[in-house]
């Protein structure tokens, strides 16, 4: 191919990414800007890509109209909880997969690999019942146990765990050290990486959970900010999209923050469980 | 001690201690749960005295024997068969274009992967809007384009014709960045020195992408493959945030269905029965594909 042939081609590439780009971030832009527009812009046509004034009144609209406060403080309890139930069990139960032998591990570990395919679209129904009859069901409790766990978690753990050196758990127990000393002092401080994605992954699956909130809850006063969210647009419709867009962008707005600092590890934790899995 | 030791392997006490959280929740909520399940699918259940009633195979017969039963598995199958294949190859198209020298990749690749991270709830909301037939950004860019004309806006979500293809466009917009990342990570995991070889006996581009990157993301084609089959199957978010199954049932999904026999009717037994039917469905579904895929690596 001769130089020019190939400086075309490269900029037709550029000009299809960059246009694929705008498109898909568009509806996201869409919302922000939105959020800023005073009803005038909101409902200008042809529509209005950048507001002409900033107007932040959208976001104390929003506030005021739902009591966000308490979605708030129940959604970051009950991802706080899942995060940190899912990274100790997993960090335990990886490590026993990975590096402890017992009777039985591998075909016990295959199986509760198996356990993923199992669709939740199946457990959602009974899992329901047995919170009903444990009379679970609209209470934390009840939103919060059941995810304490993950098989995913203790997946990527005991891949990442499997490929610390032996000699490094070997030379603790020779020292006298026990199993959960080792586990705790020497094991845990390499696992920062993994730690680092799976809490991501765990924190995101949380606090965008919109299906087991909207089954497990019914009152006011223990729902998330999702379902806080959806009842928000079903009562108040399409009347005030300026609020309606705040109260979309407050609500993604941990998601953001964290995928803009922590970007690498969810391209990385995502590329992981691709290729070697 | 010592005999726990012999029988259960050196390390038994403490690994079972380990695993004790992740083996009873699963027991509870997994296993159990799907035991439960199909118990439930053969009763008729009270949510609120707590009574049950064997129904025998009548929660099963009754779905069959419902319209929208078949017509939400049907249209679950085209909403799969469509987002599906198109998310796959725009996931790697784009992966593609960006594998080569590419300035700003980093960006690029966040910014296709941010839709999946998105809360549904919050940015269905925006597509409702691009998609409003009279002053949505979609149909103005269109009319711009001369392509529809202002007198007969497209409808979008408000058409029994056209919402299921409004929903898949939003699937794909939402899913595919997710493709995108996992065969970009392929990609760089082929080795270059093929394609040099290749170059030497005279191929061209897309000799090479067929003989070589195509087969070299088999194994990466084949988890997106199994992983998406079963995430469309069960797509409920979208649903329940762009159309609640409407208009007309026209975009009613089985999972979508599940969700409203069992929470919305409480008609316990019938969402169980149908959950069943779909565990089933999956699981010869991924059986089959994984025969298949086994089969063309031999």
């Amino acid at each position: 191919m001769s130089l020019t042939a190939r400086r075309f081609g490269m900029s037709l590439v550029y000009l299809l990414l960059i246009l694929m780009v705008l498109i898909t971030v568009l509806p996201l832009y869409w919302m922000i800007s939105t959020s800023l527009k005073t009803p005038t812009d909101v409902f200008s046509y042809p529509p209005k890509m950048i507001p002409s004034t900033l107007e932040w009144g959208n976001f104390a609209n929003a506030w005021d109209m739902a009591p966000w406060g308490r979605y708030f403080v129940n959604t970051a309890l009950y991802t706080a909880c899942t995060v940190l139930g899912v990274l100790l069990s997993s960090v335990t139960s990886g490590y026993a997969f990975a590096k402890l032998s017992f009777k039985g591990r591998n075909s016990l570990f295959l199986a509760y690999v198996g356990t993923m395919m199992i669709p939740s679209q199946v457990t959602i129904i009974p899992v329901y019942m047995i919170l009903a009859k444990m009379n679970w069901v609209d209470t934390y409790a009840g939103l919060i146990v059941p995810g304490l766990t993950s098989a995913f978690g203790c997946f990527l753990m005991r891949q990442f765990i499997a490929g610390i050196p032996t000699e490094i758990i070997e030379s603790g127990l020779i020292d006298g050290a026990g199993h959960l000393k080792i586990l705790r002092s020497i094991v845990s401080p390499l696992l920062y990486p993994a730690v680092a994605t799976l809490g991501i992954f765990t924190f995101m699956g949380a606090w965008n959970n919109f299906f087991w909130p909207l089954v497990v809850t019914n009152s006011d006063e223990l729902r998330t900010v999702q379902i806080g969210l959806s009842s928000f647009q079903n009562q108040y419709g399409t009347a005030d999209w300026g609020s309606m867009m705040a109260a979309a962008t407050l609500v993604s707005l941990p998601v953001l923050v964290l995928f803009f600092f922590a970007q690498r590890y969810f391209i990385e934790g995502i590329a992981m469980t691709g290729v070697k899995g | 001690m010592k005999t726990i030791r012999r029988l259960l392997g050196k390390d038994a006490v403490v690994a079972w201690t380990l695993l004790a959280p992740n083996v009873i929740w699963t027991a509870v909520f997994t296993l159990f749960a799907l035991y439960y399940s199909i118990y439930l699918s053969f009763q008729e259940v009270d949510v609120f005295s707590g009574h049950n009633r064997f129904l025998g195979f009548a929660n099963y017969t009754d779905s069959f024997a419902d319209p929208l039963f078949g017509k939400s598995l049907w249209q679950t199958a085209v909403f799969t068969a469509c987002s599906v294949p198109l998310s796959m190859a725009f996931g790697l198209l784009v992966a593609t274009l960006m594998n080569g020298r590419i300035k700003g990749r980093a960006w690029m690749r966040a910014s296709f992967f941010l839709p999946s991270i998105l809360p549904i709830i919050a940015i269905a909301q925006v597509w409702r809007w691009i998609y409003e037939p009279s002053y949505g950004l979609l149909n103005f860019t269109l009319e711009k384009l001369g392509i529809t004309s202002p007198e007969h806006p497209v409808q979008w979500l408000m058409s029994t014709k056209t919402a299921m293809l409004a929903v898949i466009v939003f699937a794909i917009w939402k899913g595919f960045g997710y493709i995108m990342v996992i065969y970009l990570a392929a990609l760089q995991g082929i080795s270059r020195s093929l394609y040099e070889a290749a170059e030497i006996d005279g191929a061209n581009p897309v000799q090479k992408f067929w003989s070589i990157t195509v087969p070299g993301l088999r194994p990466a084609t084949f988890f997106i493959l199994i992983t998406s089959v079963s995430g469309a199957f069960q797509t409920f978010g979208e649903i329940y945030s762009l159309t609640n199954g409407g208009p007309v049932n026209s975009t009613n999904m089985i999972a979508y269905y599940i969700y409203q026999y069992a929470f919305q009717f409480f008609k316990i037994g019938r969402g169980a029965a149908v959950s069943v039917i779909l565990f089933l469905l999956l699981f010869a579904l991924t059986i089959w594909q994984w025969r298949m895929y086994q089969r063309t690596e031999e």
